[in-house]
C-alpha cells in the first residue's frame, strides 16, 4: 500500500531550548505538514509568535496575509510583509496549557513561490490576549523547502513542547 | 525506511438518530489524533461538543471565530464551559451535513493540559467557516471522547472518525 502521510521527524523537547531545526527536509513529498504544540519562557503578555525561518534566511520576502484573527473578543483582518503567523503561550499563559498550531507547506519542493497556511491559536482563561487566527502567508523564493527553523519571538521553547513533521504524497 | 503515521483508529456511521456517540479505549501509542466529523441535525441545528474521559464538568475552556453569510464575522470565548466545542454550526439547518477536522495534540503527555484546534465549515445558505482552539484543563492521558450534538440530536448518516498520528 502506497504511504501518504508520513513522519519525517519529530522534535519533543526534554529541556527548555532557543532552536528548533528541521534540516535535509527530503524532496520526494508533495507537500510538508508541520504539527507543533509550543510554549515559551517569556513572561507577561499570554502570547507570543514563533518565528517561522525557511532556509536559514530571515530575509523580508514573506508576505503575511490573516483571513482573520482574534484578541479579546475582536476579530481583525491584517496584511503585512515580514509578519509572524505562528503564535504559542507563554508562562505568563494558565500553567500547563501550549499553544498549538498546524502549518501547512504547498509543493514546497517545487519551483513556485512557497506558500504556507497556518491555523494557530494561544489560550488562557479570563485573559483577554489570547489569540487565533487563519494565516496565510507566501514567501517569495523558488528554491525548494530543504530546511525548517522555528525561533521565540521571546525566550525559550519549554520542555515538553512538540514539533512534527509529516511529508503529503499524492497518488 | 518511510513509516506510515496516519492510522484510522474508529469510525462509525450513524443508522439512526441519537445524542451522541463515544470513542473509547483510545489507544496511547499515537503522538496526536485527528477527528474528522461530517453531521447533520435531526432538526434545526446543533453545535458538536466534545467532552473527554466522561468529563462533563466545568473543565474546559474554548475559543470560536466565525464568519458566515448570515451571522457576519465575529469571536466569543467561554472559561468554563462543560465540554470542548469543534464548531460553530448555529446557521445550519437540518437538510445539510457539515464538516469539521480537530486535532488533538500530544494526547497522551501527562504533563500538559489537553488541547485541541481545528476548523469547520458549513453549508446552506449560513455558509462559513470557523478556527477554534480548546483546552482541558486535566493532564489524564485522552482515552475516550463523547461528541455530540449540544443542542440536539445527530442524524443518519452522521460519520466520526478518528485517526493517530504518529511522530516517532
Amino acid at each position: 500500500m502506497a504511504l501518504t502521510h508520513n513522519l519525517i521527524q519529530t522534535r519533543r523537547l526534554v529541556s527548555n531550548q532557543t532552536t528548533i531545526t528541521f534540516s535535509n527536509i527530503p524532496q520526494t513529498y508533495t507537500d510538508l505538514r508541520l504539527l507543533v504544540s509550543a510554549r515559551s519562557t517569556a513572561t507577561g503578555q499570554v502570547r507570543r509568535y514563533v518565528n517561522v525561518n525557511i532556509n536559514s534566511s530571515s530575509s523580508p520576502q514573506t508576505y503575511v496575509r490573516s483571513i482573520a484573527y482574534s484578541t479579546n473578543n475582536t476579530v481583525t483582518d491584517f496584511d503585512n510583509v515580514n509578519s509572524n503567523y505562528l503564535v504559542m503561550t507563554t508562562d505568563g499563559a494558565d500553567s500547563g496549557v501550549f499553544g498549538i498550531g498546524e502549518l501547512y507547506f504547498i509543493n514546497y519542493s517545487g519551483s513556485t513561490n512557497k506558500a504556507v497556511t497556518c491555523t494557530s491559536g494561544a489560550l488562557s482563561s479570563g485573559n483577554s490576549e489570547h489569540m487565533i487566527g487563519i494565516w496565510g502567508a507566501t514567501r517569495s523564493t523558488t528554491t525548494a523547502i530543504t530546511s525548517l527553523q522555528f525561533t521565540c519571538e521571546i525566550g525559550d521553547f519549554v520542555a515538553g513542547s512538540v514539533f512534527s513533521l509529516y511529508g503529503i504524497k499524492k497518488l | 525506511m518511510a513509516v506510515e503515521t496516519f492510522d484510522s483508529i474508529k469510525t462509525q456511521t450513524l443508522t439512526s438518530s441519537t445524542a451522541g456517540i463515544t470513542f473509547s479505549d483510545i489507544p496511547s501509542g499515537y503522538t496526536h489524533l485527528m477527528l474528522a466529523v461530517t453531521a447533520i441535525a435531526t432538526t434545526g441545528n446543533t453545535d458538536i461538543g466534545v467532552q473527554l474521559n466522561g468529563d462533563s464538568g466545568s473543565n474546559y475552556h474554548f475559543q470560536m471565530m466565525y464568519g458566515n453569510t448570515s451571522g457576519g464575522n465575529g469571536t466569543y470565548r467561554t472559561s468554563t464551559p462543560t465540554r470542548m466545542q469543534i464548531t460553530d454550526w448555529s446557521y445550519t439547518d437540518s437538510s445539510t451535513f457539515n464538516n469539521c477536522v480537530a486535532y488533538f495534540l500530544n494526547y497522551s503527555d501527562t504533563n500538559v493540559w489537553k488541547t485541541a484546534t481545528g476548523k469547520s465549515t458549513r453549508g446552506n445558505t449560513g455558509g462559513g467557516i470557523d478556527v477554534y482552539q480548546n483546552y482541558w484543563r486535566n493532564t489524564n492521558a485522552i482515552s475516550s471522547m463523547y461528541i455530540f450534538g449540544t443542542t440536539g440530536n445527530l442524524n443518519t448518516g452522521s460519520t466520526f472518525s478518528l485517526y493517530g498520528l504518529k511522530a516517532s
